[in-house]
């Protein structure tokens, strides 16, 4: 007779975004464990409110029967990750087994430095704390493949200096990623998602970064070309400075959680695992079905400034932020992240077609923003 | 006193085309209503074209309310000492409205544009528009510029707004009995003088924050995009409002001509079809060139036959403007011209 697992307790962080969503419910689905989100109370709502808010749009967006949810195993508290000790309540003598740590500022503009340093590096910092004093033995970190920034060719799952960063925001995840390999109070996994995506079969997205914001620049350009000149977004054949042929490493969000769970839950897991595509589509590919998805011409992509115009310009220098993404040749190595999956070919989604992606998401913003002022 | 009336004129062009001009010498012709900027601060810089133009109909009291509707971006940038040369009301000594309190749209340009005292005008209209009863909004409008016409003892109204080339198609679609002048400038020049102009630079910031945020800052409270700003339209979001940094901002060449173009094109794809008598097209270097022979042209279009205003006296007040296109520096205005190149050849065509 085999015995049944004793259940534990999961303390999850970013639990309302994309990825920390995507945990929770694969969490549920996969173990008979405990889970408690920390989350910031909304105006009106309390946490546990918010939280079962957040994960019943997930549980919709991916297209599954709330049924088939055990809501009932996973808790909402409030918490504030900049807070010490994440502002848990830990006079009730609240104890877990395993840290998910997913919250981070996705911005990377300079004028938000400070928030982003907060978040992604005070934050872990107060996460390691929380874990510390829960009496956590596992702590699993979500930090990204970009920590590699400018760095080329075939990258390992290895630790990574800033030497190469590009931004803020690349600059926190190496120092929160470092901070975290540094604890030898837990047994560490750092997971570093490529750009993570809609689901494989819904292609629902419930939070807008990366492609997303790529695609959202790009629709907001062509909204101001129209507002200044009628037409001006199809009558030209736009520029951009990127390298067609280099991978644009994309994954979807179930493989993303799936793959996580599946490592974090195993006890000999530890290191850094890449949760990369296996055979990503190219930067021109994916940014062709973008732009003729929104209606542009086929871009011509350049190597260098020079062959811009004024216009061309004016969107290249809104991607300072997506350079590590479409002008860097790089290949994410995953030998160790296959190695810990073995055989589970099942955890491996199928990316869906980057132009489904995006006229998933052109249609859901379109609709957001059907009140817009008319310009004539 | 001439009695019979004849059809209105609106005088419509890309802005910073000179029609200000025309707007000064209409103001001193007797048997013209001049209405000034209008459409300007109605549409609060283009903001609100959708609200001045409502599809159901609208009575005296509805009308007013868009027409006293005092509005967002004026009001932004009168608090902040920003407001266009063309605005007349300013607050101070004998005028009820304040900074604070804003300036309701008619007031803001086109009353005080015909009177010393706007502030009775404004309550002598708001009289007239008290009683109009509910008709599709062209003929709202139409009604009150008649009663204000007669009051006046002008035979037509002349309504004349910076950038009204926009909304063309709504002033036919409304006013299907109105006559156009539209006033062409080169758009090199044409664009240079919007680069340097606060009500384009505010319209073509807030264009851009509008598609951006995907709500009009001014209007919406929506900053849920606020971090796709880039840092150097900060300054214009209404809560952050920096006027030093309004001040020195330069709108760019190439967008001020890529605008330019885009105004010419749609203009006049939209004024097509009118015929001689229902449109007369002007050149502003014409203007400055052979000024009497063009304000005749004008002037007997509007009326239809002799001008009745001392023609040689309105030429002698037509002034070369400072700037000129030919001092750009050659990369400049190597950019420049291709933004503007559609629209000149939609000129040539």
């Amino acid at each position: 007779m085999t015995r049944k697992p004793t259940p534990k307790t999961h303390i999850v962080t970013g639990a309302t975004g994309l990825v920390g969503g995507a945990l929770i419910l694969e969490l549920l689905d996969h173990t008979q464990d405990q889970v408690v989100a920390l989350v910031r109370p909304g105006k009106t709502e309390d946490a546990h409110t918010r939280l079962i808010g957040s994960l019943r749009e997930a549980v919709a967006a991916y297209g599954r029967d709330p049924a088939s949810v055990a809501f009932e195993r996973v808790r909402g508290v409030a918490g504030d990750l900049t807070k010490p000790a994440c502002g848990v309540d830990l006079s009730n003598g609240f104890r877990a087994d395993m840290m998910w740590h997913s919250a981070a500022s996705l911005r990377y503009e300079d004028r938000y430095q400070e928030q982003i340093m907060e978040t992604n590096v005070a934050g872990t910092r107060n996460a390691l704390e929380l874990s510390r004093l829960a009496g956590v033995k596992v702590f699993n970190s979500i930090s990204t493949a970009y920590v590699s920034g400018r760095r080329e060719g075939q990258l390992m799952e290895v630790p990574q200096d800033d030497s190469a960063v590009q931004n803020h925001y690349e600059r926190s995840k190496v120092a929160a990623e470092a901070m975290v390999q540094a604890c030898d109070a837990f047994q560490v996994r750092v997971f570093r998602p490529s750009i993570v995506v809609g689901h494989s079969q819904t292609l629902a997205v419930t939070t807008f970064s990366g492609l997303y914001s790529f695609t959202r620049k790009m629709m907001q350009y062509r909204g101001v070309l129209e507002r200044v000149q009628k037409g001006l977004s199809t009558s030209r054949r736009m520029r951009i400075r990127a390298d067609a042929h280099t991978p644009l490493d994309l994954i979807p969000v179930d493989s993303v959680a799936a793959q996580a769970v599946h490592i974090g839950t195993r006890e000999d897991a530890s290191g850094i695992y890449h949760l990369t595509q296996h055979a990503p589509p190219s930067v021109g590919d994916s940014l062709t079905a973008i732009a003729t998805e929104l209606g542009f011409q086929e871009p011509e992509y350049v190597s260098g400034d020079t062959k811009l115009d004024w216009l061309d310009q004016q969107f290249d220098k809104g991607l300072d932020f997506y350079s590590s993404y479409i002008r860097t040749e790089r290949v994410f190595d995953r030998s160790r992240t296959d190695r810990a999956l073995g055989h589970r070919a099942d955890l491996r989604r199928r990316l869906p077609p980057v132009r489904n992606l995006v006229s998933w998401y052109a249609k859901s913003l379109e609709q957001q923003r059907r009140a817009m002022p008319t310009s004539r | 006193m001439a009695t019979d009336p004849l059809p209105p004129v609106f005088i419509v062009g890309t802005g910073r085309c000179g029609s200000t001009l025309l707007s000064r010498f209409l103001a001193m012709h007797p048997d013209i209503l001049s209405l000034s900027e209008f459409w300007v601060f109605v549409t609060d810089l283009g903001g609100r074209i959708a609200e001045a133009f409502p599809e159901a109909e609208v009575d005296g009291k509805e009308l007013w309310q868009i027409l006293a509707g005092i509005y967002p971006r004026q009001t932004l940038m009168l608090r902040h000492d920003v407001m266009m040369d063309e605005a007349l009301y300013r607050p101070g000594p004998g005028r009820r409205c304040t900074a604070e309190s804003g300036i309701p749209a008619i007031l803001a340009t086109t009353l005080a544009h015909l009177s010393d005292d706007p502030d009775a005008l404004f309550d002598a209209l708001a009289e007239m528009a008290a009683d109009l009863p509910k008709a599709p909004i062209g003929r709202t409008y139409a009604a009150l510029f008649e009663k204000l016409r007669i009051r006046m003892g002008a035979r037509l109204w002349v309504e004349r707004s910076g950038g009204s080339l926009r909304i063309v198609r709504r002033l036919r679609e409304h006013f299907p009995e109105a006559r156009f002048v539209h006033i062409v400038r080169d758009g090199r020049d044409t664009a240079l003088s919007i680069s340097r102009h606060y009500g384009f630079r505010m319209v073509l910031a807030a264009s851009q924050l509008t598609e951006i945020l995907g709500a009009d800052p001014y209007e919406s409270a929506d900053r849920t995009d606020e971090a796709d700003l880039p840092d150097a339209l900060v300054p214009y979001l209404p809560e952050r409002f920096d006027a030093d940094f309004f001040r020195a901002d330069v709108t760019p060449l190439p967008l001020a001509g890529l605008y330019w173009s885009g105004e010419i094109k749609a203009g006049l794809e939209e004024l097509a079809g009118l015929d001689d008598d229902q449109l007369l097209t002007l050149r502003y270097e014409d203007l400055l060139a052979q000024p009497r022979a063009t304000l005749e042209r004008f002037f007997g279009f509007l009326l239809q036959g002799e001008p009745g205003i001392d023609l040689d006296a309105c030429a002698a007040a037509v002034r070369r403007p400072g700037s000129d296109w030919r001092a750009l520096p050659p990369a400049e205005l190597a950019a420049l011209e291709s933004a503007c190149a559609l629209g000149f050849a939609t000129l040539a065509a």
